[in-house]
């Protein structure tokens, strides 16, 4: 893998309350993974108010209809803060809220029959935007994963697409800040579209490493390493953060750290260390996605591309929607977690007087009947006929629309879907044999 | 990277309905001030408005009259919008965003041959399409508007048909007619649309087709035409899917690869085959 060869170091989980209050520093507010309140046992995308909260020492345990999270150990120095992979909840909930007003109407006084429209917020009509007016300082994510990121550029592309992205500058964009996946989900399979599990394009991607054997004793920072080591019987484990910085909004806030002394260059140990962390990682996706996609020729190269675009299409017909679906609840869980889906629909609401109405867009799904009801009937009636709508959207129809792959390969259909219903493994079933 | 849509894409300017009128027992005409006043803003026939009823909901209504001044819309009563759209007096207010989706293509360069097909309420969209042929019959050597209807009490712009059979051959037939043997007036054919196709033996090559009604009827249309030797990629046909914005982000339109709010309403049989053959899809 090719790296910069500038990767720095921050030490313990000071050095990262460092990075993170940096970045909380010049920005409006911060997104993350975290738990919605200290007993919750799932993590979400929310607003990470200060470093606190962070899950800390939180694991997730992920499987095809499974989702739960262990605490790690009870150790404060040196349990992880990256260890777990995304929660249900996604940036998508930032980018498209599930639910918001987007205008209200009143009748006029004088006249029954007459009535204005206007957007539902002071803020909106002044913006013309359906969001707050942008402030100066963006908003920056903290801790989000290469597919989270991957996410937010395709659900961004279908607005641009549409004509109904607002043009942002440079400095209204939203700070980065990724971390790497350190232990991959069973249910992830980001690098069968050629990225992950660390981010390369985001503006500052950190990876936790843990050394597990001997402190090196360095005398100019004694006292900070004796902080982060704690002992396990014989041997110390040592937690680090590499840092790389990959923009001109990224580098800066190495820069500062650095001249702080809270960052310094990584040894050749630790790139080392580095290096020997991601291979891992890399290593368990492979395994985790040869269990499911056993041809190597399949798992190597067709994900992202047009070819299994046209082998969907080709099996639009196909009997076999039907074993696929055939568990399948039409619950709609999956889109529902899915960051790229961006169905919405529409609620009128009217006050009891019949004076004012609110129109409120809401999250909608493909496996309701209501998405795709005409009058006389719904058009997709059965749920394989949903399903296949589902799954032919995101990796067949959405290159045609979009130019690019719905789906990311963040495994949340997967792990949030009931009945277990494995998205990947059924997209192999659907597509093996066909040339 | 976090922003949204523009909202003026989803705000309605409030129309003022300048004229109705009830074309059957349940379908009424809404005739509103055409308030694009540019040129490019100009909608065409086969494209459609959203209309919003206050405090109902909002749904999509083709264009069935366009002049400069005024356009109208016609509206039939199947549930809670419709009902209330229909219900609006002259001088109430209604929400109008559009207009959207694609057009009826016709020219009288390549096609010299022109067969329109209305199903039931399907006349509508296709009005203002008829009206701009019946204008310019004298371009094109056969223009042939083929019509069908439940039965004859629900058929639609009686008055219009008088006056285009003066240019144009306008046939119509009736699913069934329960008065036929009571001295009811209808002395036009029964039977489903496309048996008005069985007269001919053959279409010329530079035939031009529209089709719109129920799926299912456009689809027996099409295949007849097809048969009688008309080109698939002339036949142009106009889909009806959920939609919920126009502005293809709802995701409620979709039709395979296409949004129909944006690739549609309107596509060419050649492309929609393969699709409409596929069950539930
Ligand atoms: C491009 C296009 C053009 C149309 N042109 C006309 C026209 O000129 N005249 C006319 O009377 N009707 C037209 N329709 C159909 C019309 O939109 C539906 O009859 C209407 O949405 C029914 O709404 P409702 O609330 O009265 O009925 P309900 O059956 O209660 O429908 C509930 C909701 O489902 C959705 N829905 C139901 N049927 C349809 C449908 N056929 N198409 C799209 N969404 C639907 C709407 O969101 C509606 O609010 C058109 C539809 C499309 C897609
Ligand atoms: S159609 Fe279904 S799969 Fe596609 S974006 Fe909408 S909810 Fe997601
Ligand atoms: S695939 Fe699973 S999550 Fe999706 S609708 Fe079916 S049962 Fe629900």
């Amino acid at each position: 893998m090719k790296r910069a060869l500038s990767s720095c170091v921050a030490e313990g989980a000071e050095g990262l309350r460092r990075i993170f209050d940096q970045v909380k520093n010049q920005s409006r507010c911060v997104y993350g993974y975290g738990l919605s309140h200290p007993a919750a046992n799932a993590l979400e995308l929310c607003e990470l108010f200060g470093f606190e909260d962070l899950p800390r020492g939180v694991v997730s345990n992920y499987a095809p209809g499974h989702a739960s999270l262990e605490k790690e150990r009870e150790d404060q120095t040196c349990s992880s803060f990256f260890r777990h992979t995304p929660g249900a909840t996604s940036p998508k909930s930032i980018q498209l809220p599930p639910r918001r007003v987007i205008w209200k109407a009143n009748r006029t006084k004088e006249d029954h029959q007459k009535f204005q429209i206007a957007l539902a917020s002071a803020e909106q009509q002044k913006s013309n935007t359906l969001q707050p007016n942008p402030e100066i300082l963006p908003v920056a994510f903290f801790g989000i994963r290469s597919c989270d990121l991957r996410a937010m550029h395709t659900l961004q592309n279908v607005f641009d697409v549409q004509g109904q992205g607002v043009p942002k500058s440079a400095a209204e964009m939203p700070l980065l800040i990724t971390a790497s996946c350190v232990e991959p989900g069973h249910n992830c399979f980001c690098t069968s579209f050629g990225y992950g599990p660390e981010c390369q394009d985001s503006d500052l991607n950190i990876t936790e490493c843990f050394v597990e054997e001997e402190v090196q004793h360095n005398k100019g920072s004694e006292s900070a390493l004796e902080k982060t080591k704690c002992e396990q019987g014989k041997t110390a484990r040592k937690q680090i953060f590499v840092v790389d910085a990959h923009t001109t909004r990224g580098r800066p806030i190495v820069e500062a750290l650095s001249k702080d002394q809270h960052l310094r260059h990584a040894s050749q140990h630790e790139t080392a260390l580095l290096t020997a962390t991601l291979k891992r990682s890399q290593q368990r996706l492979k395994e985790f996605i040869a269990a499911r996609v056993p041809n190597e020729e399949n798992r190597s190269k067709v994900w992202a591309g047009a070819d299994i675009a046209k082998q969907l299409r080709d099996q639009a017909r196909s009997k076999n929607w039907e074993t696929i679906a055939e568990s399948c609840l039409s619950c709609g869980n999956c889109t529902m977690v899915c960051p790229t889906c961006f169905c919405t629909t529409v609620e009128d609401s009217i006050d009891l007087e019949a004076q004012r109405s609110e129109r409120t867009q809401v999250w909608d799904s493909c496996f309701t009947a209501g998405h795709s009801y005409v009058h006389g009937g719904t058009v997709h009636k059965s749920t394989p006929s949903r399903y296949r709508q589902w799954m032919m959207h995101k990796l067949s129809s959405w290159h045609d629309q979009f130019g690019e792959s719905g789906c990311v390969g963040c495994g949340r259909c997967t792990t949030w879907c009931p009945v277990g219903i494995d998205f990947l493994a059924s997209a192999y079933q659907m597509t093996k044999g066909v040339e | 990277m976090i922003e949204l849509g523009r909202s003026a894409a989803w705000l309605p300017e409030v129309c003022v309905v300048t004229d109705v009128c009830r074309e059957n027992k349940s379908t009424v005409t809404l005739e509103l001030e055409n308030s694009s006043s540019e040129p490019h803003s100009q909608p065409l026939a086969g494209q459609f408005h959203m209309l919003y009823a206050f405090g109902v909901g909002e749904i999509p209504v083709s264009f069935s009259r366009i002049e400069s001044d005024k356009v109208a819309h016609t509206v039939r009563e199947v549930g809670a919008v419709s009902k209330a759209i229909a219900a609006l007096k002259p001088g109430a207010s209604l929400g109008v965003r559009g207009p959207f989706g694609n057009s009826w293509s016709v020219s009288a360069k390549e096609h010299k041959h022109i067969v329109l097909i209305a199903g039931g309420l399907g006349l509508a969209p296709l009005r203002p399409l008829i009206e701009r042929l019946w204008q310019e019959s004298r371009k094109y050597e056969q223009i042939l508007l083929l019509i069908g209807s439940r039965d004859p009490q629900s058929m639609l712009f009686t008055d219009d048909v008088t006056r285009w059979r003066t240019r144009i051959e306008v046939r119509r037939s009736v699913d069934s007619c329960q008065f036929r043997n009571r001295g009811d007036d209808w002395n036009e054919s029964v039977g489903f649309v496309h048996t008005l196709l069985d007269r001919e033996s053959e279409l010329s090559k530079d035939t031009a087709a529209f089709i719109c009604g129920p799926e299912i009827m456009m689809r027996h249309c099409a295949e007849r035409l097809v048969e009688l030797g008309v080109n698939s990629r002339q036949i142009s046909l106009s889909l009806e899917r959920n939609m919920k914005c126009g502005i293809g982000l709802c995701g409620h339109c979709q039709f395979g690869p296409d949004f129909l709010c944006k690739q549609g309403p309107i596509g060419n049989y050649h492309n929609l085959r393969p699709r409409l053959r596929i069950r539930e899809f």
